[in-house]
C-alpha cells in the first residue's frame, strides 16, 4: 500500500500533553485527515478529551489544523486527502489574553 | 427587583457630598449592567465635549447582573469615562471581589463626579459614604495600596480598586487595579489620577436576592462542572500565553514594533517556556472555576519580580520588543501591573521608541536619566534598557515624560519638534495601541479593528476568529466581513454586558456560537431576576451595548475617517512569515467599511439614523444625535 506522510507541529496545550513539539504521521495514500487525527491519538492518548474528541476522530472545537500556517482545514474537510510531505500546525485557538 | 438593587450611588468629590438614584426597571433592561450600563451612566452625566480630565468627565462603575450570585465568572463590573487616549467612551472591564463587595454593598453602579482638592480614598460602607484622606497612600503599588486600605480600615474583608503611582502620575495609559485585576486599555488610571481619586474602597454585607435560587444554583453547577473539563483546559493549563506559538506559526506575532509577524526567538518567549520555567502556580478570580491566570516569577536578575501573565502583555514586551529573555519581560510587566499602567501600550510605546532610536532619529543623549547621565541605548533586544524606559514612564522621567502619553502624542510630539515622519510606526487607532493579532494577515480583523468604539481592541471585536478558523480566507476582502465584523462585535458585548468572562463560552453546550449559549444565558438571567426574556432579546444586549458606545462618540464628535488603522497595517508589509506580503489597503478598508455600516444600518457616513435608536429603546439618545 502506497503511504504518504504528514509532519504534525504541536503548540500550547498539545506539546504539553504530548510532551513532543511533533511527530510524523504516515497513512495510506487514500487516507484522510480524519486518520491523521487517529494515528495522533494512538499515538497521544492523553489529547485524548482536551484536544481531540472521544471519537478519536475529530478535533474538539477551537482545535485545528492549519496547513503550512496559511490555511485552516475546515470541519467539513477532515474527510479529505492530504498531501504527502504536507505540514499541519495543531492549533488550540484561545481568545482575550 | 431580584438581581438588582435598583440604585445607583452618585458622589461628588469636590463637594465631599453623595445622594442616591434610583432607576426603574426598565432601564436595568435595558442597559444589563458591565459596559453597557457603564456607558449609559456616562452619556447621563458627562458634560459632552469637555476634556477626559475635566470635573465634568465623570468615572462610571456599573456592576454585573450576576456578581455575588453562584453564576460561574459572573463576578465582574464595566468601568467607564471619557477615554484621555482616544477622546470617545473608554470602557473596561475587571472582576473579582471588588464587584461582589460592590453589589452587597447594595449598590448596582457608582458615578464619581468632580476634582478632589486633596488625595482621597472614597470609602463606601454599605449605605454610607466616607472621603478618607489618601495621603498616606501616595507612591504605594496597587497592590500595596489594597494591603494598606485593608489595615488602616482593620478588616480584611474591604476590597479595593485603586491607582499605582503611573496614575499618579497621569500616565495617559494607567490603569485602574482591584485584587490583582486590571481595568485597562483606555486609560482610567489618569482620570482617577486627574481627579485626586486614589483608590475606592467597599465594604458590602448585604445580601442578593435573585428570583429562583433552586434553578440558578442547578444551571451554575452545571456549568461549573463543564468548566472543569476539556473546554477550558488550555486556560488552566497554559493560559492564554500559549497564542505566542500559535500567532508566531501564522506569522501574525508582532515583532520589533510590528515590523514583522514572526520571531526567531518565540520558543524563549512562549507560554511553553513560561509554564516549564517561570509559572509559581495558577489562580483564579473571585467567582470562577477555570483559574487561568499563570502567576510566573522572574530568575537572575529580576528575581523577585512576579505577576500573572498574559498573552498580550507578553507578546508587547517580548516579540514586540525584540526581547527574547523571560525574566525580563516579566520584570517589564511586573512593572506594570505594581504601579498600575497598562502592559500593552506600554510596551507598544517602548517599542515605538526603540524603532525611531535604530532610525537615529532618536539618539543616546534623548535617554538621559538619573541613573544614565549620558543616556543609553534602547536598541531592540536591550531588555534592560526597556526596563528602565519602564520605569521612566511609570515616573514621567526624562524622555518617560513624553512616552507617557502614548504613541499618538509621542509621535505627533516629535515630528512637529524634529520634521520627522515617526507617526508612519506609532501603532495605534483612535490614540490607542492595537491587539497582538497582526491585523495585515486577518482581513476581517483589521476591519474590527478599525471601527472598535474604543479603539482596536481584541476583546471588544473577536472578527479574528473567522480568519484564523478559515470561515474566510484571510488574506483577502469580499462582501461578507462587514456581517462578520458586526456579529463578532455584538456577541462580545453580550458577555461584557453581563459581564460574564468569554472563558466560559463553550461551557453551555460546547459551542461558542449564539445558538450554543444564548439558550442558556437567556435562563440565567430569568432565573435571576424574573425576567422573561426571550433569545432574540440576548441578541439586542449586545446590539444596545454596542449602538450605546457608538451613539457617545458621535455626540463628542466622531467621523467616519476616526475609524482607522496603523499607518503600517496599510501600507508596510511583512517580509517573513506565513502572513508575509499582506497590507489591508486603504481601498479594502473603506469597502468594508461601508458594508459593516450598511450591516449596522447606519448611514455611510457611519450615522445612526433615529429610527434605529428608537427601536432599540433609546427615544432619548436619537434625540440627541440621531440622523
Amino acid at each position: 500500500m502506497d503511504m504518504i506522510q504528514i509532519k504534525i507541529e504541536f503548540s500550547g496545550l498539545s506539546r504539553i500533553l504530548a510532551h513532543a513539539n511533533d511527530m510524523l504521521v504516515s497513512i495510506p495514500s487514500n487516507g484522510t485527515y480524519a486518520d491523521v487525527v487517529r494515528t495522533i491519538a494512538e499515538k497521544y492518548p492523553d489529547l485524548v478529551g482536551n484536544v481531540i474528541d472521544n471519537s478519536k476522530n475529530d478535533l474538539f472545537p477551537s482545535n485545528v489544523f492549519s496547513r503550512d500556517g496559511k490555511t485552516t482545514i475546515l470541519p467539513d474537510q477532515m474527510n479529505e486527502t492530504p498531501h504527502d510531505g504536507e505540514t499541519l500546525i495543531l492549533l488550540s485557538l484561545l481568545a482575550g489574553g | 427587583m431580584y438581581g438588582y438593587h435598583g440604585k445607583i450611588l452618585h458622589i461628588d468629590l469636590k463637594e465631599k457630598k453623595y445622594w442616591t438614584e434610583q432607576k426603574p426597571e426598565e432601564w436595568y433592561k435595558k442597559y444589563i449592567g458591565g459596559v453597557s450600563m457603564a456607558t449609559r451612566l456616562c452619556w447621563e452625566n458627562i458634560k459632552p465635549g469637555c476634556d477626559a480630565y475635566a470635573p465634568e468627565n465623570p468615572v462610571c462603575f456599573a456592576n454585573g447582573i450576576f456578581a455575588g450570585t453562584p453564576v460561574p465568572v459572573g463576578g465582574k463590573y464595566g468601568l467607564a469615562s471619557k477615554s484621555p487616549m482616544s477622546g470617545f467612551i473608554g470602557d473596561s472591564l475587571s472582576g473579582s471581589w471588588f464587584s461582589i463587595a460592590l453589589k452587597r454593598a447594595g449598590w448596582d453602579g457608582v458615578v464619581i463626579h468632580n476634582i478632589s482638592d486633596d488625595w482621597v480614598n472614597v470609602f463606601v460602607d454599605d449605605d454610607h459614604v466616607e472621603f478618607r484622606d489618601a495621603k498616606s497612600l501616595l507612591g504605594l503599588g496597587t497592590f500595596e495600596t489594597e494591603e494598606a486600605i485593608r489595615e488602616q480600615l482593620h478588616d480584611d474583608q474591604v476590597r479595593s480598586a485603586t491607582i499605582g503611582p503611573s496614575g499618579e502620575n497621569m500616565v495617559r495609559f494607567a490603569n485602574v487595579t482591584n485584587d490583582g485585576r486590571q481595568a485597562g486599555r483606555t486609560g482610567h488610571g489618569s482620570v482617577w489620577g486627574s481627579k485626586k481619586l486614589k483608590a475606592v474602597s467597599v465594604r458590602g454585607t448585604h445580601g442578593i436576592k435573585v428570583a429562583d435560587p433552586e434553578t440558578l444554583m442547578k444551571l451554575s453547577f452545571d456549568i461549573t462542572k463543564e468548566a472543569q473539563g476539556p473546554h477550558t483546559s488550555k486556560y488552566r493549563i497554559l493560559g492564554t500565553s500559549t497564542n505566542v506559538l500559535n500567532m508566531n506559526k501564522l506569522g501574525l506575532l508582532p515583532t520589533r514594533n510590528y515590523q514583522e509577524g514572526t520571531f526567531e526567538d518565540a520558543e524563549m518567549v512562549s507560554g511553553e517556556y513560561l509554564h516549564e520555567h517561570h509559572k509559581v502556580k495558577t489562580i483564579a478570580c473571585a467567582q470562577c472555576p477555570i483559574a487561568c491566570e499563570q502567576m510566573s516569577m522572574a530568575k537572575g536578575e529580576y528575581e523577585g519580580a512576579m505577576t500573572g501573565i498574559e498573552y498580550e502583555c507578553l507578546f508587547a514586551n517580548g516579540p514586540n520588543l525584540g526581547i527574547n529573555d523571560m525574566s525580563a519581560v516579566i520584570k517589564l510587566i511586573s512593572v506594570a501591573d505594581h504601579s498600575g499602567m497598562d502592559a500593552m501600550s506600554m510596551g507598544i510605546t517602548i517599542s515605538w521608541s526603540m524603532e525611531t532610536f535604530e532610525r537615529g532619529i532618536f539618539k543616546k543623549e534623548d535617554f538621559k536619566c538619573e541613573s544614565h547621565p549620558d543616556g543609553f541605548e534602547p536598541y531592540f533586544g536591550n531588555g534592560q534598557a526597556a526596563v528602565y524606559l519602564a520605569e521612566m514612564i511609570r515616573d514621567r522621567e526624562g524622555i518617560g515624560a513624553l512616552l507617557s502619553e502614548g504613541t499618538r502624542i509621542a509621535s505627533q510630539t516629535i515630528d512637529k519638534e524634529r520634521g520627522t515622519e515617526t507617526w508612519k510606526w506609532a501603532m495605534q487607532s483612535k490614540g490607542v495601541e492595537p491587539a497582538g493579532y497582526d491585523a495585515r494577515g486577518l482581513k476581517t480583523f483589521s476591519l474590527g479593528s478599525a471601527v472598535g468604539t474604543r479603539g482596536p481592541c481584541h476583546n471588544r471585536s473577536a472578527a479574528y476568529d473567522v480568519d484564523i478558523q478559515g470561515v474566510v480566507d484571510r488574506f483577502s476582502v469580499d462582501e461578507t466581513r462587514g456581517e462578520h465584523a458586526k456579529d463578532a462585535e455584538e456577541y462580545a458585548a453580550v458577555y461584557d454586558t453581563l459581564p460574564l468572562c468569554k472563558f466560559i463560552r463553550r461551557c453551555f453546550t460546547g459551542k461558542a456560537d449564539r445558538a450554543g449559549a444564548w439558550p442558556t444565558i437567556v435562563k440565567l438571567i430569568n432565573a435571576t431576576t424574573g425576567w422573561e426574556l426571550e433569545y432574540d432579546d440576548i441578541d439586542q444586549i449586545g446590539s444596545r451595548a454596542v449602538t450605546m458606545k457608538k451613539a457617545f462618540n458621535i455626540r463628542e464628535g466622531w467621523k467616519r475617517t476616526d475609524d482607522a488603522l496603523p499607518w503600517r497595517w496599510m501600507h508596510d508589509p511583512m517580509t517573513k512569515g506565513a502572513s508575509a506580503g499582506h497590507v489591508t489597503t486603504e481601498e479594502e478598508l473603506e469597502y468594508m467599511k461601508d458594508l459593516y455600516y450598511k450591516a449596522k444600518g447606519w448611514t455611510k457616513d457611519g450615522m445612526i439614523p433615529k429610527e434605529n435608536l428608537i427601536q432599540l429603546g433609546m427615544e432619548d439618545v436619537a434625540e440627541q444625535i440621531g440622523v
